[in-house]
């Protein structure tokens, strides 16, 4: 018998502890290879492919090689103090600390050989499939082709089997910690009593749900600002809740005695108490990992399955021009528009005038330095556009302040600034309006709405020149208007919202912007989720011998063998879907914060997240919990 | 000839920590070749402490242990490792088999570690079963045999590379009386065939009996020795004796089977 074969024997003996981590092993090679092939694909040199996504596929690169060492390492240490009996005896047996780094190695290479041949055959396989997905999102026209790279194939292997080696050399340092002075004592020493404090719990309380009920102040303009408070409450709230409020409400639910004196129930909260509180930190990662997946997938995920709706808020006209830059007059405009086979369904022609505050004015008012002034009956037609409520009625002499919303940087109008009469008054009743009333260009960021005989007025005092024509046009279907927009910019030169925008744009924009974002959260958010997944895996059988003993025990005194086993069973099955069910509480949470952009926040794309996630998640708790009840009742 | 030799042997738990415990105090022992030596005391006397010292898995805070004409805590890591492979042999209570491996490769182990010829570790290995009759069930697993069989592939393991010094930390711990009897049997016949010297811990006054000499601690120290005069019965008598002695009345340790 050689190390070799001895490895072997290990690997054949805890197949099942290490089938979790043989298959994020494989996952995570597989991810690897899929990225690389595409990396590596002739077609990247091609012009259709944006450079933004080529930029994203290295950066999901970098996390996949980040998370293969630091997942496989993580998995690997919490896998050697499973073993750590089995290590102690061999040292005590007189194998040196390098002896057992080599059988450790050898467990290691024959593994990851299997994982790598494994991930690369299914990996030439999907990379079909995965082309397309990638040419979907993209909307390529043409769908990139099948390609296979030896290149590939060899930077994967050698990629990982150095990996695996480092891995196997750093087991040392674990190895070296397993003390085998624990041969010798009794094998469970009798655990703590989990404590509380009820101040804690309070703490708990009042950080969770105010970090909550803070996320309903948030707006477009408070949001960063609230961001950082809203995550660190949450944050503590959760790990606080792991470690005190759980052991609280064990304990309140145990002094109960309805509850906790029927059947199972007294066993399964007394050791709750301890797996919930032992396993707090990983617990709140897992958590927090679930989080940060579903928040994440759920916002790219809705930024780009309603980018269509989000464009259609943010850019409510299918066309926007301000006056008639480079000779396209209105006439030559709608010629293109029919040219383009695009039907005209409604157009606006608006005058108004551009002005620039005086500082002085600009502060007393409580208004950026640019502002637009409009008469009342023209605002009322953007106004009435998509909007139930009554606007305020004015009198003259009155003016509406109406923001338009808007996330481009300002450009200043190279105007000399000037004062109107009316600006100079004390404005009595300052109303204002905030939304999307028109598609966001500089113009008509702030505009003061003044009544139709005001208006007239300031015409008549003002300098012409500072008169702007507002266009806007309304197809039947803007989706279709894409090669309208390029032949646009094409005659225009210059690619300004300045002075051409359109829902199309915004559209094209948010498309270019989240399609390659949902892409890396969608295949990350995977990766993360199989960890979290495999960390309660791992954690599961660190208690191994501790359930079996139990079990054991609530034979003897009488329990049937399928009542000993739902103990158990219950008890990872909390472990896996508390931690879920906070992680979709946060990411709903996240999700409201983050979608301020649109009027009110879209559920459908987060709630299919939140679905596919849980299929993927419950299929990995039956896959654990069959496994370990099969481990446990042998 | 003197196989092993504590001087002096002192082991403080907790130093750093600031609960100092002194589980073993100034202890002194001596063990000649061949014998068998049996160390009894109550609960927290120091009993594994000593074991553990003995068996280089832990370094005395004081005092030296030779064993083999070697100092043993002047060798390092390494030279540990090695030592243990050549001149050790360890029985636990709880067997600690590898459950990964057969019988028959969990008793063959000390040996493949050790890299000697394929036919002398058969042939060892097919003698070492036929006297402690495990041979029909070497090629099954450890959790598939009875606690008995379990324990004797687990003294064979550490007799089959002729060690010069056997620990047994509480054998028959986990054994019915009457495996416990056979193994203890076996175990003597043995390493009087083989001429191996075997220091053991145990609680059992019907385990004890077999040895040449008891040594009783307490507290860390020294109590009292017996030594045989080759009559089991008698030897009995006196380590009860002994302990009814020991406990003064007080907390008298009952020889109880821990599972």
């Amino acid at each position: 018998m050689t190390f070799q074969q001895l490895a072997f024997k290990n690997i054949r003996f805890h197949h099942r502890q290490y089938l979790a981590y043989f298959l994020s092993c494989t996952f995570t090679v597989w991810l690897f290879y899929q990225y690389l092939l595409l990396l590596l694909h002739p077609i990247l040199r091609d012009e259709t492919i944006p450079k933004q996504f080529v930029a994203f596929l290295y950066l999901i690169q970098g996390v996949i090689v980040l998370f293969s060492i630091l997942f496989i390492g993580y998995s690997q240490s919490a896998f050697l103090k499973n073993r750590k009996k089995e290590i102690g005896l061999w040292q005590v047996m007189g194998m040196s600390i390098k002896q057992v780094t080599r059988i450790l190695f050898w467990e290691n290479m024959v593994f990851g050989c299997v994982a790598i041949l494994i991930a690369l055959l299914m990996g030439t396989v999907t990379s079909k499939l995965f082309f397309l997905g990638v040419s979907a999102v993209l909307e390529l026209e043409k769908p990139i082709p099948f390609h296979f790279s030896i290149e590939a194939v060899i930077i994967t292997i050698l990629g990982y089997l150095i990996l695996f080696s480092l891995l196997s050399y750093w087991a040392r340092y674990t190895v070296k910690k397993v003390a085998i002075v624990d041969l010798f004592r009794e094998a469970v020493q009798p655990k703590k009593t989990p404590r509380f404090s009820l101040w804690l719990v309070w703490v708990t309380l009042l950080t969770w749900i105010g970090g909550y009920i803070l996320t309903f102040q948030v707006n477009i303009e408070t949001v960063t600002l609230l961001m950082f408070p809203i995550t660190a409450m949450v944050l503590l709230g959760t790990y606080l809740a792991y470690t005190q409020a759980s052991v609280y409400l064990l304990q309140r639910l145990k002094d109960n005695k309805r509850i906790s004196y029927l059947g199972k129930n007294l066993i399964l909260f007394a050791q709750l108490r301890f797996r919930l509180k032992d396993n707090a930190r990983i617990l709140f990662l897992v958590t927090i990992l679930t989080s940060i997946v579903l928040s994440s997938v759920g916002i790219s995920l809705t930024y780009y399955l309603k980018a269509n709706q989000l464009a259609e808020e943010q850019a409510p006209y299918s066309l926007s021009l301000i006056n008639e830059p480079k000779g396209l007059t209105s006439d030559k405009v709608k010629q293109e528009i029919k040219r383009y086979g695009l039907k005209l369904k409604k157009e606006y022609h608006i005058p108004v005038f551009q002005i620039v505050l005086a500082e002085s004015i600009a502060q007393e008012k409580k208004l950026p330095s640019q502002v637009s002034v409009i008469s009342e009956n023209d605002f009322l037609k953007f106004w009435n556009e998509n909007r139930n409520k009554k606007l305020p009625k004015l009198k003259d002499g009155e003016v509406l302040i109406a923001r338009n919303g808007g996330i481009h940087p300002l450009q200043q109008f190279n105007l000399p600034s000037k004062s109107l009469a009316f600006l100079e008054k004390k404005w009595t009743n300052n109303k204002e309006v905030m939304g999307v009333f028109f598609n966001e260009n500089d113009t008509m960021r702030t505009l003061l709405v003044v009544t139709n005989h005001d208006f007239a007025q300031i015409k008549n005092h003002i300098d012409p020149k500072l008169r702007v024509m507002v266009h806007a046009y309304q197809f039947d279907d803007w989706q279709k208007s894409r090669t309208f927009f390029i032949y646009l910019h094409t005659v225009l030169q210059k690619n300004s919202i300045t002075w051409l925008n359109g829902t199309n744009e915004v559209y094209h924009f948010i498309k270019q912007i989240f399609a390659p974002i949902m892409f890396v959260s969608l295949f990350i958010g995977f990766l993360f989720f199989l960890a979290a997944g495999s960390m309660l895996y791992f954690r599961l059988f660190t208690e191994q011998s501790y359930d079996r003993s139990q079990v054991v025990v609530l034979q003897k005194i009488g329990m049937d063998q399928s009542d000993a086993q739902s103990t158990i069973t219950w008890q990872i099955c909390i472990l896996f879907f508390v931690p879920f069910f906070i992680g979709v509480c946060h990411a709903s949470v996240a999700i409201k914060v983050f979608s301020v952009l649109f009027k009110e926040p879209v559920w459908s794309p987060f709630i299919y997240a939140c679905i596919g996630y849980f299929v993927i998640y419950g299929l990995y708790y039956i896959w654990t919990k069959r496994i370990y009840v099969r481990s446990i009742i042998k | 000839m003197k196989i092993l030799e504590a001087k002096n042997v002192t082991k403080i738990y907790g130093e750093n920590a600031g609960a100092v415990y002194r589980a073993l105090d100034s202890f002194d022992l001596e063990v000649e070749k061949g014998e068998f030596v049996v160390i009894m005391g109550p609960s927290g006397s120091g009993k594994t402490t000593l074991l553990q010292l003995l068996g280089t898995i832990d370094r005395p805070s004081a005092g030296q242990i030779w064993i083999d004409q070697e100092e043993v805590s002047q060798l390092n890591e390494n030279q540990l490792a090695d030592f243990r492979r050549k001149r050790l042999g360890f029985i636990f209570q709880d067997f600690h088999l590898l459950d990964a491996l057969s019988l028959k490769e969990n008793l063959i182990l000390p040996m493949v570690l050790d890299k000697r010829p394929v036919d002398e570790i058969d042939r060892r290995c097919n003698q070492l079963a036929e006297s402690l009759g495990i041979a029909e069930v070497l090629h099954h697993r450890p959790f598939e045999v009875s606690g008995g069989q379990k324990q004797r592939t687990a003294a064979a393991r550490a007799l089959i590379h002729r060690p010069s010094l056997i620990l047994a930390d509480e054998p028959t711990g986990n054994l019915d009386s009457k495996s416990a009897h056979s193994l203890m049997e076996s175990l003597q016949r043995l390493k009087t065939k083989e001429a191996g010297t075997v220091v053991m811990v145990t609680h059992d006054p019907a385990t004890a009996s077999y040895a040449d000499r008891v040594i009783f601690i307490k507290d860390g120290k020294a109590f009292q020795e017996v030594r045989s005069s080759g009559d089991r019965s008698h030897l009995y008598q006196q380590i009860i004796h002994v302990q009814t002695v020991l406990g003064g009345g007080e907390g008298i340790d009952i020889p109880t089977a821990r599972f």
